[in-house]
């Protein structure tokens, strides 16, 4: 996919970004809004799952290494929630540990994908993009389309 | 940067850096009349600015190179961001 697929996938796009290293969560947030994603960026599980609601992201994007709460806690909190409350909303994992057994908990626990630290800019908006696109957001209480080519 | 100095940071934050330029480049090449929007230029000279901090960076962080580059960094994005204002505007006016 090249990068004006990649954009015009993530155009229009909400996502919600947890991360509890700034560094981390001003790169992730920089190369998915210059591809036109809507970001919210919260540092902790509990920030991320109280901005669901208000947010409806498309596609949640978590760290798994967080301090408290961890971003398997994060998906277990949104699994649980309702589908019409973003229950089902995809998700991937970001971690700087790459062993095997992460990714296969990771994707077990819920996530839909799973991506290691440091992160490639390409690969996140080509992985992204495709992942909205397996996983239409529903339509919205207020009877807007939500997702990719809203609006 | 906000002191943590990560390796993985420099790494990424190159990388985004990079992603930006060809980005742009790209939105250039399918409208060429961007080039001469100061926007997108100033998006781009502050991506290339960043860079160069990130650069200067090298094997042997120094605080206040690190503050540098999360200066430029953020600058980058900020310009990057009214650029796409007005990137997606013409895109929107071409394609109604």
């Amino acid at each position: 996919m090249g990068l004006q697929d990649g954009r015009k996938k993530l155009l229009g796009v909400r996502v919600l970004v947890v991360d509890d290293d700034p560094d981390s969560l001003d790169t992730a947030c920089f190369v998915l809004e210059m591809h036109g994603a809507q970001v919210l960026s919260v540092a902790s599980v509990s920030a991320g799952v109280a901005a669901i609601p208000g947010f409806g992201p498309d596609v949640v994007l978590s760290d798994l290494c967080l301090p408290g709460e961890d971003g398997y806690s994060l998906i277990r909190r949104l699994r649980a929630l309702p589908a019409d409350q973003g229950g089902r909303t995809p998700a991937v994992a970001m971690t700087a540990h790459s062993f095997y057994e992460d990714e296969e908990r990771a994707l077990r626990e819920g996530f839909q994908l799973f991506l290691t630290k440091p992160m490639d800019p390409d690969r996140l908006v080509e992985r992204l993009g495709g992942l909205v696109h397996r996983f239409p957001a529903p339509r919205r209480d207020d009877g807007s389309q939500a997702g990719p080519g809203a609006g | 940067m906000h002191g943590s100095a990560a390796p993985q940071w420099l790494h990424s934050g190159r990388a985004v850096c990079e992603l930006g330029i060809r980005t742009l480049r790209n939105e250039i090449d399918e409208y060429p009349e961007l080039g001469r929007e100061p926007l997108v230029i100033e998006a781009h000279t502050a991506l290339k600015l960043a860079l160069a901090a990130l650069d200067a960076i090298g094997e042997r962080p120094h605080a206040a190179r690190l503050a540098e580059a999360q200066a430029a960094f953020s600058r980058a994005r900020d310009a990057v961001a009214a650029a796409r204002g007005r990137i997606d505007a013409l895109r929107q006016a071409r394609t109604g």
